[in-house]
């Protein structure tokens, strides 16, 4: 199933390996951002299926501001981040984001083609 | 604990110390007040006992039948004018009086002088005696008359017993016989009461009916009216403004006895030292609760601070945990991430995408490598403990080969220098300040841009350069950027914030110097300078520098 993605990371290496692995994947990567406003404005630009973001992306609104303001029927959000807590986990579900811990790409592979919401850790 | 119940606690303690001084100095001030009234009753009862002493002394004087007939024949005095029997009588009375102050008069039955001793004008017998109070006595009762100038005897003023003459102790009155006594300063009665007095500033008077001064511890105050503070006073004690008086009644003669002296006199000897006491207790008091709010605060201060100190150091271990943790774990996860892509699409990949992402895993690996030796050596450093090899160091060669031992395709590295440069160093470390310091400057710059590396002689020093064209720092950045965990504010750049630091403590550790600056026309200028050797210091061949340069954050 090929799924049309945006990404958005701080981080350059992180991006360039999501890249090349939702690639590899089979998925199409409509678009990277290296921050917030700008992962607003290639989702509102391209109208992914899915969407990656981090949670902590330096100065500006954060991933889980950045899912709150995409929310839309069809688009799937994954907050992919190193900072998986009880209380950010609670919003990004209110923000009918999935919450994946980095450091499994298994986790997000899954994660971005689930059907519902929750927490997806590694194994 | 609040800080604020610590601080109620030490103004609670200096209160307690005013309140016990409090309560302390309010027993003292009602000892003093009954001090005060102790001593006032302690003088009314004096001055009254010396007024029933004299009551007791003038009464029988008064009231005796001695002397009223002729002490000499035994028989009533005649009264006739220089009778020689009545002479002889008035001569037998002066010879009992221990002075020649005292004399005798007799009158008769109208007030007429018919004889008399030490009389000053022989010529007065025969004239009538116009004394004050005289008639009473010629009516029967017998009185001590008030001080006048009357006197046939001296010419002092004097004050007179007379007793009424009679034939018998039912008879009628015949006439009176007088005895003057002079009540000069110097006057026996006067010697005598000087003996009351407890210090020279007290001063007792004796008034007689009319307010003159009959005799006095002040001499001159006698013979003269009383002053008004003494006057209109009835009998006690009395305070009025400076002064302080007390007067008591000797009834027999109508005569008032005084005392006065001012306030300060006759409470100083109870009240000075007290007051004094006073005065130290409430200096101690003061100082006591000032010194006890002193110590408590400084205490409490100190307490504060060290606690502050210790939060200080938690908090920067949990920051440096926090960072580093976060810092260790990107590279980790990018190291992971590119190894799995790699293993689930080996067979989807073809050899260009294998080499990348191999590369990849391969550039996290370094950078979790480096990240973990900053941080090793950042515990070094703070625990005392990062080890240096000091040798002499030529330094344009090390520092050309630290330049060389950096692999950047992105960047355009320059370098430049003067040559014979000896310093004292660990090259080693020398060579991982310079990796750390280019790397810096790679992270810190546009791709393409050029970063020129150069070493000089600058007086005693050596001094070492490296520039680049970034963005170059604000003047926080330039303050701050040698401290812990400092990092470049463009978001893209990563690292623990602990390579300038580190730097900053191996050039501290050669005596040398590192700085930032802004280059002009943009970029920045990290520098730093080690202190030169001289050559007759440098005996020892300069150290073989190795070539293989270890890279920066």
């Amino acid at each position: 199933m090929t799924l049309r993605l945006v990404i958005v990371d701080n981080d350059e290496a992180v991006l360039e390996l999501l890249r090349l692995d939702m690639r590899l994947e089979g998925h199409e990567i409509l678009a990277t951002a290296l921050n917030g406003d700008d992962g607003l404005a290639a989702c509102a630009e391209h109208g992914p299926d899915t969407l990656i973001v981090d949670l902590r992306l330096g100065p500006g609104i954060n991933g889980l501001e950045v899912a709150r303001r995409v929310r839309r029927p069809g688009l799937r959000v994954v907050l992919y981040t190193n900072y998986v807590t009880p209380s950010v986990v609670t919003e990004a579900t209110a923000a009918g984001a999935i919450v994946v811990e980095k450091g499994n790409l298994y986790a997000l592979r899954q994660a971005v083609l689930a059907e519902s919401g929750g927490v997806s850790r590694p194994s | 604990m609040s800080k604020r119940r610590d601080q109620l606690i030490a103004v609670g303690a200096a209160l307690l110390v005013l309140l016990l001084a409090g309560s302390v100095m309010t027993a003292v001030l009602s000892a003093e007040r009954n001090g005060r009234k102790a001593l006032e009753a302690l003088q009314l009862a004096q001055l009254q006992q010396l007024s029933r002493v004299l009551d007791g002394a003038f009464a029988p004087a008064l009231t005796s039948p001695v002397g009223v007939a002729n002490p000499s024949t035994g028989q009533p005095w005649s009264l006739a004018p220089n009778d020689a029997a009545d002479r002889a009588g008035l001569e037998r009375l002066q010879s009992a009086q221990p002075t020649a102050r005292t004399g005798y008069v007799l009158v008769d039955k109208n007030g007429t002088v018919t004889n008399g001793t030490l009389l000053t004008d022989p010529g007065a017998v025969g004239k009538r005696l116009s004394r004050p109070g005289l008639d009473a006595v010629l009516a029967g009762t017998p009185a001590l008359l008030p001080v006048s100038s009357d006197s046939l005897t001296t010419p002092l003023l004097t004050i007179a017993i007379a007793r009424p003459l009679r034939t018998g102790p039912a008879g009628p009155v015949l006439g009176a016989v007088l005895q003057e006594s002079d009540v000069a300063p110097d006057s026996l009665f006067t010697t005598l009461i000087v003996g009351f007095r407890r210090a020279q500033t007290d001063e007792y008077s004796f008034l007689d009916p009319n307010g003159v001064v009959v005799t006095s511890t002040n001499p001159s105050a006698v013979g003269k009216r009383a002053d008004a503070v003494l006057l209109d006073r009835t009998f006690g004690f009395h305070r009025h403004g400076k002064v302080v008086t007390a007067t008591a009644n000797i009834k027999s003669v109508h005569w008032r006895a005084t005392f006065r002296q001012t306030t300060d006199e006759f409470e100083g000897d109870v009240t000075g030292p007290l007051r004094s006491a006073l005065l130290l207790l409430i200096g101690v008091a003061l100082f006591g609760s000032a010194l006890t709010l002193f110590v408590l605060l400084s205490r409490l201060r100190a307490a504060r601070r060290e606690q502050q100190r210790l939060a200080d150091i938690s908090d920067a271990r949990e920051e440096f945990i926090s960072i580093v943790s976060h810092e260790l774990r990107t590279p980790a996860t990018g190291q992971l991430g590119f190894l799995q892509t790699l293993l689930d699409h080996w067979d989807v990949m073809n050899d260009g995408e294998r080499r990348h992402t191999v590369s990849q895993a391969y550039a996290n690996a370094r950078r979790l490598h480096a990240l973990s030796r900053d941080v090793l050596d950042t515990a070094s450093i703070e625990s005392g403990e990062l080890p240096y090899t000091f040798q002499v160091v030529d330094l344009q060669p090390a520092v050309h080969s630290a330049v060389d031992a950096v692999s950047t395709a992105d960047h355009e590295l320059l370098f430049s220098g003067d040559t014979d440069l000896a310093v004292r160093a660990d090259p080693e470390r020398i060579q991982q300040v310079l990796a750390n310091m280019i790397d810096n400057a790679i992270k810190n710059s546009p791709v393409g841009s050029r970063i020129d590396v150069h070493v000089a002689r600058q007086g005693d020093d050596a001094l070492v350069e490296v520039c680049d064209r970034g963005l170059g720092l604000t003047e926080d950045e330039l303050e701050r950027s040698f401290e812990k965990f400092s990092r470049g504010r463009h978001a893209t750049v990563t690292g623990t914030g602990l390579g300038l630091y580190i730097c900053r403590k191996i050039i501290d550790a050669h005596g040398g110097r590192i700085w930032a600056a802004r280059r002009d026309g943009g970029g920045a200028v990290v520098s730093f300078t080690l202190p030169l050797v001289s050559p007759a210091t440098a005996e020892q061949p300069l150290a073989e520098v190795p070539a293989t340069g270890s890279s920066g954050v």
